[in-house]
């Protein structure tokens, strides 16, 4: 992806750049164009009227209009011959004296003519067309003879083809800059523009270096330009949960596959030695009763898991409902009487009338139940278990507290990891799946609350699972949902039938 | 009783007409969508046990074909736990599921109630062999003597004695005794029926309660 949009980026950019640099030389060349185009005219214009001057003077000096007709040369050379000047002298009879850098056949256009005694300005200026291609600015003028009294009429002009030459030729001029000043802004934007992403570039290979075998390589956030920075960081903290996800789960997997072995091991086995020879009837349906353990083991396991893969992907309907605290504690502990007894251990409920705990009832049970097991499990002869509610300002808080060897600290931080145990050699593995407390912290956590242990070696456990007092998800009432309640068909059952 | 089984799967195909057979029912085995389907509408029975994940003609077609037709109880078994599954499976008109792995008891349970659907009176004196329940008064007595039970020992027994001759599985025991729906690590149900035994049978010579290794307990008189 990365690698996509990273030219993508570039170009964008060059091509802004590119068009600004357009923008500007355009803008800029334009003004300059047309501004020169504005004196020139000016300019034009000024020493068109200076002629005027310089004619009129000349004719001051000139004695007669003869004399004009007689050397006509005398004007030309006076106009100083510029190129496209047109000088025409008429006496004031109409007759034309003198024509120069006009055809014969042209007709001049009617001009009012400025008295000889005023000076004419740039007002008095007219622009006659020439032909398709050029124009000229024509002024009309009397001058006045050496005698004072009689007048000439001068009429003079100037073509525009030498300067709209010069203007096409500058016009060219600031187009070629103009080009090739976009071409070195397109080049330069686009040096400035890969060697300002060349980190970007350098994060992408970092990236591309990181697979699921090198999760623990991280992006380089020195290197990285401020505003990168953050996206680097994040990007980290994403692959630190990645890792730790993935690292939980190929322990997961491994775990898992350690302890569907044993059972498959127990089952190979006996299942193999009672084959290797003729056995008893008794034999056999020992063998089959003690597979069928083993089985129902796998099976828990797989529904164990199952529960907690569809709780990773929150796909347990919950049915919360108001439970009666007290009422679920002596229900739990009745529920554990009879295997209480039997080992000695003593129950006692510990818990204030009407505490309201928020839950799943199946779910609360289900989580109160496992904890019972370990501490009935973990408690020695003539032992009490502790069941107790109680209320806090953040939830209620239930604890299931036994005396006996306790935990060590060292395993207290992951003892609600699957398949962890504290110590392997000692669990009883035929019943036990390993997935008791994973299930407590997973139905803790379905409920936005959360499970705690404290320990004291040799002393006690305390497990806690804390209820928060409203649970901030939709509360949903309805029809089972979930395997956990697998045998509420079976209530149905038997409820149609009362 | 008949009992239609369409299922795919040889080994459990016939494990489960193996143990229906012996659990009293007349057991026909078909292993597609599509002779299930010809079978269960040319033939009448009184439940179809369908297996959801069958080649060609899948079990959620052969139920939707069946309910055109019929209103034969119809239970699932499904392998995907899916919540949407179930739904879709009693939408469909299935009556009851199971989800694979079960208990083979808890299939008969599940089978004898559909079969009993109705209304059903329970009663309210229980007597087998020499033991009777007076459920109304919560009394028991076994060859007259009164016998003392607590609330659970007595739910307990109540629940073996109304199916008597059935076998009852742990998790359906200890969800209809304690309200516990779930499979436990624990042996609580064991322990249970052993107390229950220690009241009930272990005074006398002839023994009601009786323990189907793998399976679970059962109530009845033996000879």
């Amino acid at each position: 992806m990365s690698l996509r949009r990273l030219p993508t980026l570039t170009a964008r950019i060059v091509a802004l750049f590119a068009l600004t640099a357009m923008m500007t030389f355009a803008g800029i060349g334009t003004y300059l164009y047309q501004s020169l185009d504005a004196q020139l005219k000016l300019r034009d214009d000024h020493e068109l009227l200076g002629k005027v001057d310089q004619l009129r003077y000349l004719l001051s000096q000139t004695p007669s209009v003869e004399a004009i007709q007689k050397d006509p040369h005398r004007f030309y050379d006076a106009t100083g011959k510029h190129e496209g000047l047109i000088v025409v002298l008429q006496s004031s009879g109409g007759l034309e004296l003198m024509r120069s850098g006009l055809p014969r056949s042209a007709v001049l256009p009617a001009l009012s003519t400025t008295p000889a005694d005023v000076e004419p300005d740039e007002e008095d200026l007219t622009s006659w067309k020439l032909d398709e291609n050029a124009s000229a600015r024509v002024v009309a003028a009397w001058g006045k003879l050496q005698d004072q009294r009689s007048e000439v009429r001068i009429v003079l002009g100037r073509s525009d083809a030498e300067l709209t030459t010069l203007l096409a030729s500058y016009k060219k001029d600031v187009m070629f800059s103009m080009l090739a000043g976009i071409f070195l802004a397109v080049l330069l934007g686009y040096l400035v523009v890969s060697a300002s992403l060349r980190p970007i570039r350098h994060i992408a290979a970092q990236a591309r270096s990181i697979s699921a075998q090198h999760l623990d390589k991280r992006l380089d956030a020195s290197a990285a330009p401020g505003e990168l920075q953050i996206l680097v960081e994040s990007f980290n903290a994403v692959l630190n949960r990645l890792q730790e996800s993935f690292q939980r789960l190929s322990q997961f997997s491994a775990d898992l596959a350690h302890d569907m072995r044993t059972p498959l091991n127990n089952l190979m086995m006996q299942t193999q030695v009672a084959l290797s020879h003729p056995r008893s009837q008794e034999e056999y349906q020992a063998l089959l009763g003690s597979n069928l353990e083993e089985y129902e083991r796998l099976a828990r396991m797989v529904e164990s898991m199952l529960f907690l893969a569809r709780a990773d992907h929150a796909q347990i309907g919950m049915d919360w409902q108001k439970l009666d605290a007290r009422n679920e504690m002596h229900r739990i502990a009745e529920y554990f009487e009879g295997v209480a007894e039997e080992k000695g251990v003593h129950c006692k409920v510990e818990a204030e009338e009407g505490v309201i705990v928020w839950a799943d009832p199946v779910l609360f049970r289900r989580a109160v139940n496992n904890l019972m097991v370990n501490a009935i499990r973990y408690t020695p002869e003539g032992g009490t278990i502790h069941l107790r509610v109680t209320p806090g300002p953040d939830g209620q808080t239930i604890s299931v507290i036994n005396p006996g060897p306790g935990i060590d600290k060292a395993h207290l931080s992951r003892i609600f990891d699957r398949f962890y145990r504290v110590d392997r050699a000692r669990t009883e593995s035929a019943s036990s799946t390993g997935l008791g407390l994973a299930i407590v912290h997973t139905i803790m956590k379905l409920h936005g609350g959360r499970a705690a242990v404290e320990s004291e070696p040799n002393r006690f456990t305390s497990f806690m699972l804390l209820f928060p007092i409203q649970p901030d998800t939709v509360v949903v009432t309805g029809p089972m949902a979930n395997n956990a309640r697998d045998h509420a068909g079976v209530e149905r059952n038997e409820a149609s039938q009362k | 009783m008949r009992i239609l089984v369409i299922e795919d799967e040889p080994k459990a195909g016939e494990y489960l007409k193996k143990g229906l057979t012996e659990s009293g029912f007349v057991v026909d085995w078909v292993s597609t969508g599509i002779d299930g389907l010809h079978q269960a509408q040319s033939e009448a029975y009184d439940l179809i046990v369908l297996d959801v994940m069958l080649p060609v003609l899948n079990g959620w077609k052969v139920l939707e074909e069946i309910r055109k037709t019929q209103e034969t109880p119809v239970l699932f078994l499904t392998a995907r736990d899916q919540l949407e599954d179930r739904l879709k499976g009693f939408d469909l008109g299935a009556d009851d599921y199971l989800v694979k792995p079960f208990a083979f008891a808890e299939l008969i349970v599940r089978i004898r109630a559909l079969l009993r659907r109705g209304p059903v009176r329970e009663a309210d004196h229980l007597v087998i062999g020499d033991l009777e329940i007076d459920v109304l008064k919560r009394r028991v007595t076994r060859s007259g003597i009164r016998i003392d039970l607590t609330a659970r020992e007595f739910a307990l027994l109540h629940l073996l004695a109304k199916r008597q001759g059935e076998v009852l599985s742990r998790s359906f025991i200890a969800s209809n005794v304690w309200d516990m729906n779930f499979d436990s690590d624990t042996n609580v149900v064991d322990v249970a029926v052993r107390r229950l035994r220690a009241k009930v049978d272990d005074p006398y010579p002839s023994k009601l309660v009786h323990t189907v290794r793998g399976m679970g307990y059962l109530l009845e008189e033996r000879q």
